[in-house]
């Protein structure tokens, strides 16, 4: 694949609370290609992490366009979760996992609802653990895991769907520095694995690990680097 | 595994994360399905132990006289009382007759215990009269066919005629007319027959010996269950045929009618008891999955973010409100219908289940649950992903 993964046109989106109404993203237009570790970084309310959603099909842009793999999206629900779905994958600031399933089942879950066996998503997940060096935590529930540990089974739920893009939300925000580089480290592997990357950080740490910055400030893309 | 399976699979595992939470959850459709089906069950058992009771007080007994006027009664012909006994509707009959009239006395005679003087009836009594009104006795026993042997005639006394007599227990004897008789039984008030109290009861040979009528002028019969009316009607006609005055019937209690009667109270209660507690449980059931969607709410918002379909997240959640409501339902039943087994047996009845009693309220109850839940998870669709992945 040589085009664009992502390519955004002019896109804005505007929360509407009541009668207030908060441009959190505005004529932002830009491509993500293959194997690109994409980062975005400013200050907090610039609008990386409506960016990320709006780019990662979790928010509908109230203006421009979307094109995935060339191809528009519409602006329906139900099309945005099956691109997202065959596309993309997340990975959050907080790792988000379901608190009553055990770490191969909390990744196993991204592969619900994809009409596969379950021996297969077991597998799959148990496969996808081991390589991010959690073989040990296969059965354990996050509580029993330290943030690090979370945060890397949160990865492995993202990756284990095989996907193009991974979006990362300040995914190191509650991580030491040690476990961030451990992260950005993963995520650098990910791209030379034929993904791309785009992480919404305030950790410059970041930066010697991508191969582009995003630099937003007010809800505009201010440099791309 | 199919989406359903995987949706069940969910919901098993958030059943089993928060088993507390959950037992909260079932034990109101527990409470509703135990009151539903033990209010029906005690129905039941109310009517069939109000059927033995009712039985037992002569009911759906049916009163022939010939006169109105009790005071001057006229004897029942015997040709009647023959085509009585070959009538349709009757299940058994004891005749009523007057053998002799006590003069009132002044209460002076017997001091200050009673207040007033009371008339005193002697009457012959054929059949088994205690059977037919389910008489029951304070003391000693009632007249039998080995009485009419005895050389000392005997008599039973009414409640009030035993105290008009001075008579405290049985063996004691009494002057009635001429004749000297034994009491060998008081009887409790009859709330059918209410001259019993007051009266002497004797068999024919008795009456023979005071030189009375030998005819009866009453004929109570107790008939089929339910159709007391029925025979009201029918039993005149049959033992006239036809031809002469036609004896009065009446109708001293309506068997039928006093199970519906007893039926309904019991059913009111407990439907309005179920009513209640199923809408109490609503009130849980909506709260408590009011509350789960707040509590969870980053969790959907980070599933619709992983890819899980929105319906599928809010199948899950309806269904482990469903799976608790059922549980509970399922043990309320249980509970009630062996706590309603051990009543039937206090009682003396049998208690028959009725299945599809019990599961219309299994699913009346899981239905309304479902339907609870159903609107606290409405919100469900409206959580916005990021905002949920966002929340603390």
């Amino acid at each position: 694949m040589t085009g664009p993964i992502i390519e955004a046109i002019k896109l804005e989106h505007t929360y509407v609370r009541g009668t207030n109404k908060v441009s959190a993203v505005r004529d932002v237009t830009l491509q993500i290609g293959p194997r690109e570790f994409v980062l975005v970084v400013g200050p907090s309310g610039s609008g990386k992490t409506t960016l990320l959603a709006s780019l990662g099909l979790l928010l509908s842009p109230s203006r421009g366009v979307l094109r995935v793999m060339g191809n528009h999206i519409a602006d329906d629900q139900r099309t945005r979760s099956e691109v997202r779905r065959a596309h993309f994958a997340m990975v959050f600031q907080d790792a988000r996992l379901i608190p009553y399933l055990s770490a191969s089942r909390n990744v196993e879950g991204a592969l619900s609802f994809r009409r596969l066996r379950r021996d297969v998503r077991q597998q799959r997940a148990r496969d996808q653990l081991i390589a991010l060096g959690l073989g040990h935590r296969l059965h354990h529930l996050p509580a029993e895991m330290s943030a690090g540990e979370q945060q890397r089974t949160g990865l492995a739920r993202a990756l284990v769907t095989d996907p193009l893009l991974l979006l990362a939300d300040e995914p190191t925000g509650n991580l030491d520095s040690g476990s961030s580089s451990e992260v950005f480290e993963l995520l650098r592997s990910q791209v030379a694995a034929g993904r791309s990357v785009l992480m919404a950080t305030h950790d410059l740490g970041a930066v010697p690990y991508a191969s582009r910055v995003i630099r937003m400030s007010d809800g505009r893309v201010v440099a791309d680097e | 595994m199919n989406s359903l399976g995987e949706i069940l699979d969910y919901a098993r595992s958030a059943i089993r994360s928060q088993p507390t939470r959950y037992l909260a959850l079932a034990l109101g459709p527990a409470l509703a399905v135990g009151a539903m089906v033990a209010g029906i069950g005690l129905n039941l058992i109310a009517v069939e132990s109000a059927r033995a009771s009712l039985q037992s007080l002569g009911t759906d007994v049916v009163i022939l006289s010939t006169s109105l006027d009790s005071n001057t009664p006229e004897a029942v012909a015997d040709t009647a009382v023959e085509r009585l006994l070959d009538a349709p509707l009757i299940q058994q009959v004891a005749l009523v007759g007057v053998a002799h009239k006590v003069p009132t006395l002044s209460a002076s005679v017997y001091g200050a215990r009673l207040p007033a003087t009371i008339p005193t009836t002697v009457l012959t009594i054929s059949g088994d009269v205690s059977d037919v009104l389910g008489l029951s006795l304070r003391a000693g026993r009632f007249l039998n066919a080995v009485d009419a042997d005895d050389a000392l005639p005997v008599a039973v006394l009414g409640e009030t005629a035993a105290d008009y007599f001075g008579v405290q227990s049985p063996g004691a004897l009494l002057m009635v007319g001429d004749s000297m008789f034994m009491a060998v039984g008081i009887l409790n008030s009859s709330p059918i027959l209410r001259d019993l109290d007051t009266s002497v009861l004797i068999t024919p040979e008795g009456a023979e010996s005071l030189g009375g009528s030998l005819h009866p002028t009453r004929i109570v019969a107790k008939v089929e269950g339910g159709r007391a009316d029925d025979a009201a009607r029918l039993l005149p006609i049959a033992m006239t045929l036809g031809s002469g005055p036609q004896p009065r019937a009446t109708v001293v209690g309506r068997l039928g009618e006093a199970e519906r009667v007893v039926g309904q109270s019991f059913a009111r209660l407990g439907t309005g008891i179920g009513v209640l507690v199923l809408l109490f449980s609503m009130l849980i059931i909506g709260t408590t999955m009011h509350r789960t969607v707040t509590e969870r709410t980053p969790e959907i918002g980070m599933r619709v973010a992983i890819g899980h379909p929105m319906p599928a997240v809010a199948a899950q959640m309806l269904f482990e409100s469903l799976i608790a409501a059922a549980a509970g339902a399922l043990v309320g039943a249980i509970v009630a219908l062996a706590g309603l087994r051990i009543q039937a047996a206090s009682s003396g009845v049998t208690y028959e289940v009725d299945w599809s009693l019990v599961g219309a309220s299994v699913f009346v109850t899981v239905s309304t649950s479902g339907l609870a839940s159903w609107a606290a998870l409405r919100r469900v669709r409206r959580i916005d992903p990021l905002d949920a992945i966002r929340m603390e």
